[in-house]
C-alpha cells in the first residue's frame, strides 16, 4: 500500500467508525451505564480528544463488556494513533461477540489491511463491499491495495467507489486517490479517462511532476504526436526520471521513427541497466526494422530481468515466429502457459493463433481457439484467425458464423477497419503460401468492411490465383480507382486479357501501367520487368512474339537506371522472358520466309537465355533460320553446331534434318549441286517429315543441278538433273519442276514450235505460281509473232517480282516499239 | 683530242636529224560515216589535222585521209597505207575485227558515247514506222543487225521495217529522207533537224553508242604509242570531234567488243525456276509452341504485416 494511502485510509477509518450511528446501539443495554460513556467517548473522538475517547470507552466496555459499539469506538483511537495490531486484537474480541456485525467485519478487515496482513484483511473488506459499496473507507483500503497488486480493473471499481461515497471532509485528501486512480485508468488502456483524471488534478493547483507525467503518458497513449511537446518538456528532469525517455522511444515507435526510438531507449537502458522495458523497447525497434536476431535478443534479456511480465514472453515468441522458428516460438509460450483467464492476456492467445496458423495447422488453430473465444467478446483478432482455420481446414459453414461474429464485434466497437486489416494480413499469408482459396473469402470480408487498395488488390489477385480473371478484373478495377499504382495496374491487364483474350485493349492497360512508373521509385527497375515480362507474355499469347520482344525495349530507359536488375532471380526470369520471346518471334519470320530477320532474332534469344549452356532448339532453329537466310558459310556453321545432336523437329526429322540441311546448303555453292545430290542420295530410306523434307531437298537440289548445267549449256545433264528432280518423292517445287520442263522443251524450237499453244496455255496456268513462267510466256508469244502480249508477260513477270536478269532490257526493247508514246 | 671529240659530236647530230628527215610519212585514216560532221570538208579537215598532230608526234610528215566507202578503207588498211585510223566502233564490231583501240574520241558534250534517234517526216511512235523505207550511215555492211539487234535490241524482227538501206554518212541520210528518198533515217543525235523532219519519239530511247575510236593497225613501237597517245589528248578538234578522252587500252577496247556481242540477235531463254528454300523448312517448324511463364500473381500480394 502507497505511504499516500494510509494517512487517508486511517483517517476515513477512525471518521467511519466515529460515525457508527447511535441506533447502531443494542437495545438491551440502552439503560446501562456504559451507554453514557459510550456517548462520552464518541463525543471525545469527535474533537479528537484522543485520550479521553479511549478512557471513556475502555470505561465502557469494562462496565459492558458485551457492547459492541464500545468496542469498534475504542477501535477508532486505535487507527488514529495508527496502533493496527491493537485494532486487530480488540476488534477480534468484538468479532468474538457479533461475528456478523458489518461494522465490526469492516473495522477488522481494515486494521488486519493496515497491518500488512492482506490476505485476512482484503477478504473481509470484499465482503463488506460486497453487501455496502457505500463503505468508503473498505473501499479506498481495496483500491490501494489491487492499484498496489497490479489489479487495475479491481483498483479503479474500488476508487471509483470510495470517490462516489466519501464524505465532503475527507475531499481535501482526494489528490493521492485520483492520481492512483488515473494511473490505474492508463494502465488498464483507459487513457481517455485517465488523461480527464490527471487533467482534473492537474487544474487543482500546480501540477507535480507525477501529474505531469501522467498527463503526458495519457497524451502519448491516445495520441503521440500530440504528447511529443509534452514529453519534451518533460526532457529537463529525464536524467532524474529516465522513464520519460522510454516513454519518448515508445512514442517514436509508434511514429514509425525508428532512429529516435532505439536512441531513447538505449538512452533509457544506459540509466536502467536492470528495465526490462527499456530492453522490450529496444526489441521492438529491432522487430519494427527486420533485425530479428537483435530484437530475440532483446526481448530475452526482458523476459529474463522481469520474468513475471507475460508481454515479453510473448513477443519474444512473435519474433521467434517471424524468424521462422515456430517450434521454438511455440515452447515459449507454452512455457509461459496461458493466462488463467483469456481476457487476462489476450496476446498470449492472440500470438498463439498466429504461431499455429504459420505453422500451417489449422486445426490445432481450431482446436485451441474455440474453447477461448467467447472469453474474449471484443477480440476480431482471435475470430480472424479461428475464421481463417476454419476455412483452411473445410468448415466452411463454421467459418462464416465466425467472420459474421467478428464482423458483429466489429461494427459495435467501430474498428471494421482494423479488423479488415486482420483479415487482409491473415488472407496475404495464406496467399503467399499459395492457398488462394481460402484467401479470397476472406479479402472479400475484409473489401466489405473495409475497402482499400491492398485490400482490393490483394482480392485480385487471388480471383486470378483460382482462375476468376472476370471478377479479378472487377476487383482490380475498383482498387485503380482507388489508387492507380503500376503493379495493380499490371495485374488489371492480366486480368483483362486473360478474361477477354483481347490483346489490344490489354495493351491499352499496359501502356496506362508503364505510363504510371516512376523512374525515381526504389522499385522501379523491377516493376518494369515485371511489367516486361507480362506485357511480354500476354502478347505471345495473343500470337504477336514480335511485340513481345517490343515490350522489353519498352521498358530499356529503366533497365539503364540500374544495373541491379541483371542480377538475381528476377533477371533471370527476364532474361529468360525476353529470350523465349525473341525465340518465338525468330520462328515467326522464319515462317515468313525472312531468314534474315530470323537469324538477328535467334541470336538474340541464345544471348539473353540464362543458362551457361545454349538451348539446343534455339540452336536447331537458327541453323534454319541461317539455311534459309541464303548464307551458306554461316548456315553451314550453323549445322555444323547442332550435327548428330536431337533436335526439336518431329521424328525422324530430328535426327535426320540436319544432315539433309548440310547437303542442301552445300548445293548452294555454285557447282556443288551435283555433289550434295549425292550426298542426298545416300540417306534416302528415311520415312516421315524426313523423308519429305529429303524429298524437297533432293528436287531442289537437282533443280539446283540442273540450273547449273542449264546456265553452262549443257542440256543433256541439264535433262539428266531433270530426271532426278522429277524422280524426287515431294510435292514441293512440283510447279517449278514443270515449268522448268516445259523451259527444256522450248530450247529445242525447231521441235517446240508445233506445240506453242500448249506450252502458252501451260506457263499461263504455272504463271501465278511461279513468276518464271512469265518471263518464257513473254519469250512465247514473241516467237508466235505477238509482240504486245509479249511485253505484257514480261510487265507481269517484273511485277511478281522476277529477278531474271535480261527482264529489262527485254521490257525495254518492246517499249521502243509498242510501249506508249512518250 | 678536244677536236676529235667535237667532230664525233657534230657528226651524230646529223646522223640523227637526218634518219628523221627520211623516216616515212605516216597517214590517219577516216572511217566514221556515223560522225556528223556537217560536211565532207569537215571531215577532211578534221583528218589532216589529226594526221598532222601525230605526224608531228612521231617526228614524220602526217597527214589525213577520208574513206568514204568500208570498202576502200579495208584496202588502204590491207595494202598497209595506214596504221592509224579513226573509226566508227559499230564497223569495227560489225567487221568482227579487233584492232589495237587506243583512244575513244570525245564529242561536243566531251562524252565518248552519243545518242542515237529515228527521223522522219511522219510518225509518232517507232510501231508506226513498220514497213518503211529506213536510211542508216554506212558500217560497211550488217545494217540491218545494227539497227535491229544493236539499236532496238531485237525487240521486232526483221520483217518489221520494208528496207533498210545505207546512206554514205549521216548528213547524206538525213539530207536523203529530205529528199523523200526514205521514210525514215536512224543517226546519231546531233545538232537541229532540217524542216520537215523530225525526230521520232521513243520511250526508254534508243541507246547510245560510242563515238570513233583511234585503232592501230598493225605494229607499232611502245615509244611511238606513247608519242600518239600523248598527242591525242592534247589534240584540239572540232565541233564534232572536239578531242579525245585520256586513253584506257583495256576501257577503249572493250567499247568494240561489246558492241560486238550486241549484233547478233539475242538468244532468248527463260530462266530455271528453283523453290524457295523457305519451302523446305517450313514444315520442321509446325506444331511448336511458346509461352512466357509469368510471375505467379500470388507474387504481387501485399506482404502480411510484419508483427
Amino acid at each position: 500500500m502507497s505511504r499516500s494511502a494510509i494517512p487517508t485510509s486511517t483517517l476515513a477509518l477512525a471518521l467511519a467508525l466515529a460515525r457508527v450511528p447511535a441506533h447502531a446501539q443494542r437495545p438491551a443495554q440502552g439503560d446501562d451505564d456504559s451507554a453514557a460513556l459510550v456517548d462520552e467517548g464518541r463525543a471525545a473522538l469527535k474533537r479528537r480528544a484522543l485520550d479521553d475517547a479511549a478512557s471513556a470507552l475502555d470505561q465502557a466496555i469494562a462496565l459492558n463488556p458485551r457492547r459492541v459499539e464500545a468496542y469498534v469506538l475504542r477501535s477508532a483511537v486505535y487507527a488514529e494513533r495508527k496502533q493496527y495490531q491493537e485494532g486487530v486484537r480488540l476488534m477480534r474480541r468484538a468479532q468474538a461477540l457479533a461475528p456478523a456485525d458489518e461494522d465490526v467485519v469492516a473495522a477488522l478487515g481494515s486494521y488486519l489491511v493496515l497491518s500488512g496482513d492482506t490476505g485476512a484483511g482484503v477478504p473481509l473488506l470484499e465482503q463488506v463491499v460486497a453487501k455496502d459499496p457505500a463503505r468508503y473507507g473498505a473501499e479506498l483500503l481495496l483500491g490501494h491495495h489491487w492499484y498496489a497488486a497490479g489489479k487495475w480493473a479491481d483498483a479503479i471499481t474500488a476508487f471509483e467507489a470510495y470517490f462516489a461515497h466519501r464524505p465532503r471532509d475527507l475531499a481535501s485528501e482526494d489528490r493521492p486517490h485520483r492520481i492512483d486512480l488515473a494511473d490505474a485508468y492508463l494502465r488498464d488502456r483507459q487513457a481517455h479517462k485517465a488523461l480527464a483524471v490527471f487533467r482534473h488534478v492537474a487544474g487543482e493547483g500546480t501540477p507535480d511532476l507525477r501529474v505531469r507525467f501522467g498527463v503526458a503518458w495519457a497524451t502519448a497513449a491516445i495520441d503521440c504526436r500530440s504528447a511529443q511537446p509534452l514529453l519534451r518538456e518533460l526532457e529537463p528532469v529525464a536524467d532524474a526520471h529516465p522513464e520519460a525517455w522510454l516513454v519518448e522511444g515508445q512514442c517514436a515507435l509508434a511514429l514509425d521513427d525508428t532512429v529516435t526510438a532505439l536512441e531513447r531507449g538505449q538512452r533509457y537502458l544506459h540509466a536502467r541497466p536492470g528495465a526490462a522495458s527499456g530492453h522490450a523497447l529496444v526489441g521492438e525497434v529491432y522487430a519494427s526494422r527486420g533485425n530479428l536476431v537483435e530484437a530475440r535478443h532483446a526481448f530475452e534479456t526482458a523476459r529474463a530481468l522481469d520474468p513475471r511480465r507475460r508481454r515479453w514472453p510473448v513477443r519474444l515468441a512473435a519474433v521467434l515466429r517471424r524468424l521462422g522458428d515456430a517450434s521454438g516460438a511455440l515452447a515459449v509460450l507454452e512455457t509461459l502457459g496461458p493466462p488463467t483467464s483469456a481476457a487476462g492476456d489476450a496476446d498470449w492467445w492472440i500470438e498463439l493463433g498466429r504461431i499455429l496458423i504459420a505453422s500451417g495447422d489449422g486445426q490445432a488453430v481450431v482446436a485451441r481457439l474455440t474453447p477461448i473465444v467467447a472469453e474474449l467478446p471484443a477480440s476480431t483478432a482471435i475470430r480472424a484467425m479461428l475464421g481463417a482455420a476454419q476455412l483452411a481446414t473445410g468448415q466452411a459453414e463454421a467459418a462464416a458464423r465466425t467472420f459474421l461474429d467478428a464482423e458483429a464485434i466489429a461494427r459495435t466497437r467501430r474498428t471494421e477497419s482494423r479488423f479488415a486489416d486482420e483479415l487482409a494480413t491473415l488472407a496475404g499469408a495464406r496467399l503467399a503460401a499459395g492457398d488462394a482459396a481460402v484467401a479470397e473469402p476472406m479479402l472479400a470480408r475484409a473489401a466489405g468492411l473495409a475497402e482499400s487498395a491492398a485490400i482490393l488488390r490483394d482480392l485480385g489477385i487471388a480471383r486470378l490465383a483460382i482462375h476468376r480473371p472476370g471478377d479479378a478484373l472487377t476487383t482490380l478495377d475498383r482498387a485503380i480507382a482507388l489508387e492507380p499504382a503500376p503493379i495493380t495496374l499490371l495485374l488489371d491487364a492480366r486480368a483483362f486479357f486473360l478474361f477477354t483474350g483481347d490483346i489490344a485493349g490489354a495493351r491499352q492497360r499496359y501502356d496506362r501501367a508503364e505510363a504510371t512508373l516512376d523512374p525515381r521509385h526504389p522499385d522501379a527497375v523491377e516493376l518494369a520487368a515485371e511489367l516486361a515480362i507480362d506485357r511480354a507474355a500476354s502478347e505471345l499469347a495473343g500470337g504477336d512474339p514480335a511485340r513481345a520482344v517490343t515490350a522489353f525495349e519498352r521498358l530499356e530507359r529503366f533497365e539503364k537506371l540500374a544495373k541491379r536488375v541483371t542480377a538475381g532471380s528476377l533477371a533471370a526470369r527476364r532474361r529468360a522472358a525476353l529470350a523465349q520471346a525473341q525465340h518465338a518471334a525468330g520462328l515467326a519470320v522464319l515462317r515468313a520466309g525472312d531468314g534474315g530477320k530470323a537469324v538477328e532474332l535467334l541470336t538474340s534469344s541464345l544471348q539473353a537465355a540464362p543458362a551457361d549452356t545454349p538451348d539446343l532448339a534455339t540452336l536447331c532453329d537458327l541453323a534454319l533460320a541461317a539455311v534459309v537466310s541464303g548464307d551458306p558459310p554461316a548456315a553451314l556453321k550453323a549445322l555444323a553446331a547442332v550435327k548428330r545432336q536431337r533436335c526439336p523437329f518431329p521424328a525422324p526429322a530430328d535426327l535426320q534434318a540436319v544432315p539433309i540441311l548440310i547437303a542442301f546448303t552445300e548445293a548452294l555453292h555454285p557447282r556443288q549441286a551435283g555433289r550434295s545430290l549425292e550426298q542426298l542420295t545416300a540417306l534416302a530410306g528415311t520415312h516421315g517429315l524426313a523423308a519429305v523434307l529429303l524429298g524437297t531437298a533432293m528436287r531442289v537440289v537437282a533443280l539446283e543441278a540442273a540450273d547449273d548445267a542449264y546456265r553452262a549449256g549443257d542440256l543433256a545433264k541439264t535433262r539428266a538433273f531433270m530426271a532426278t528432280a522429277k524422280r524426287a518423292n515431294t510435292r514441293i517445287g512440283s510447279d517449278e519442276l514443270t515449268y522448268d520442263l516445259t523451259l527444256l522443251d522450248l530450247v529445242d524450237e525447231a521441235r517446240f514450235d508445233g506445240k506453242l499453244d500448249a506450252a502458252i496455255a501451260t506457263l499461263e496456268r504455272l504463271a501465278p505460281k511461279v513468276p518464271e513462267a512469265l518471263v518464257t510466256l513473254g519469250i512465247l508469244y514473241e516467237r508466235k509473232g505477238l509482240p504486245e502480249k509479249a511485253l505484257e508477260a514480261w510487265r507481269r513477270a517484273r511485277k511478281a517480282g522476277s529477278r531474271f536478269a535480261m527482264l529489262a532490257e527485254w521490257i525495254a526493247a518492246k517499249e521502243r516499239i509498242y510501249g506508249e508514246p512518250p | 683530242m678536244i677536236r676529235l671529240a667535237i667532230a664525233a659530236c657534230v657528226a651524230w647530230l646529223a646522223g640523227a636529224l637526218g634518219s628523221a628527215a627520211h623516216a616515212s610519212p605516216i597517214t590517219v585514216g577516216l572511217f566514221a560515216p556515223s560522225a556528223p560532221f556537217p560536211s565532207t570538208a569537215a571531215r577532211v579537215e578534221l583528218a589532216n589535222r589529226l594526221g598532222e598532230a601525230i605526224g608531228k608526234a612521231l617526228n614524220v610528215t602526217g597527214s589525213g585521209r577520208v574513206y568514204a566507202r568500208a570498202a576502200d578503207f579495208a584496202t588502204a588498211v590491207k595494202r598497209g597505207e595506214i596504221t592509224l585510223a579513226l573509226v566508227d566502233p559499230a564497223y569495227l564490231a560489225g567487221a568482227g575485227v579487233d584492232p589495237m583501240v587506243i583512244a575513244a574520241s570525245l564529242a561536243a558534250d566531251r562524252k565518248t558515247v552519243r545518242a542515237w534517234q529515228f527521223v522522219a517526216r511522219d510518225g509518232a511512235k517507232l510501231a508506226e514506222l513498220a514497213g518503211k523505207h529506213v536510211l542508216v550511215p554506212s558500217l560497211g555492211g550488217r545494217e540491218q543487225d545494227f539497227v535491229i539487234n544493236v539499236l532496238l535490241g531485237g525487240g521486232v524482227g526483221r520483217e518489221f521495217f520494208a528496207r533498210i538501206e545505207v546512206a554514205p554518212d549521216t548528213a547524206s541520210a538525213i539530207a536523203a529522207l529530205g529528199l523523200g528518198k526514205a521514210d525514215a533515217a536512224v543517226v546519231p543525235v546531233a545538232g537541229e533537224l532540217p524542216p520537215g523532219i523530225h525526230a521520232v519519239p521513243v520511250l526508254p530511247a534508243l541507246p547510245a553508242l560510242p563515238n570513233p575510236v583511234l585503232v592501230v593497225y598493225g605494229a607499232m613501237a611502245e615509244v611511238a604509242l606513247g608519242a600518239v597517245r600523248d598527242a591525242v589528248t592534247r589534240f584540239q578538234g572540232d565541233a564534232t570531234i572536239v578531242g579525245f578522252r585520256d586513253p584506257d587500252d583495256e576501257r577503249d577496247a572493250r567499247v568494240v567488243r561489246d558492241l560486238a556481242s550486241r549484233f547478233s540477235p539475242p538468244v532468248k531463254r527463260g530462266p530455271f525456276a528453283v523453290p524457295t528454300v523457305r519451302l523446305v523448312v517450313g514444315d520442321l517448324l509446325e506444331g511448336r509452341r511458346f509461352a512466357i511463364e509469368r510471375t505467379p500473381v500470388t507474387a504481387f500480394a501485399t506482404a502480411p504485416t510484419t508483427r
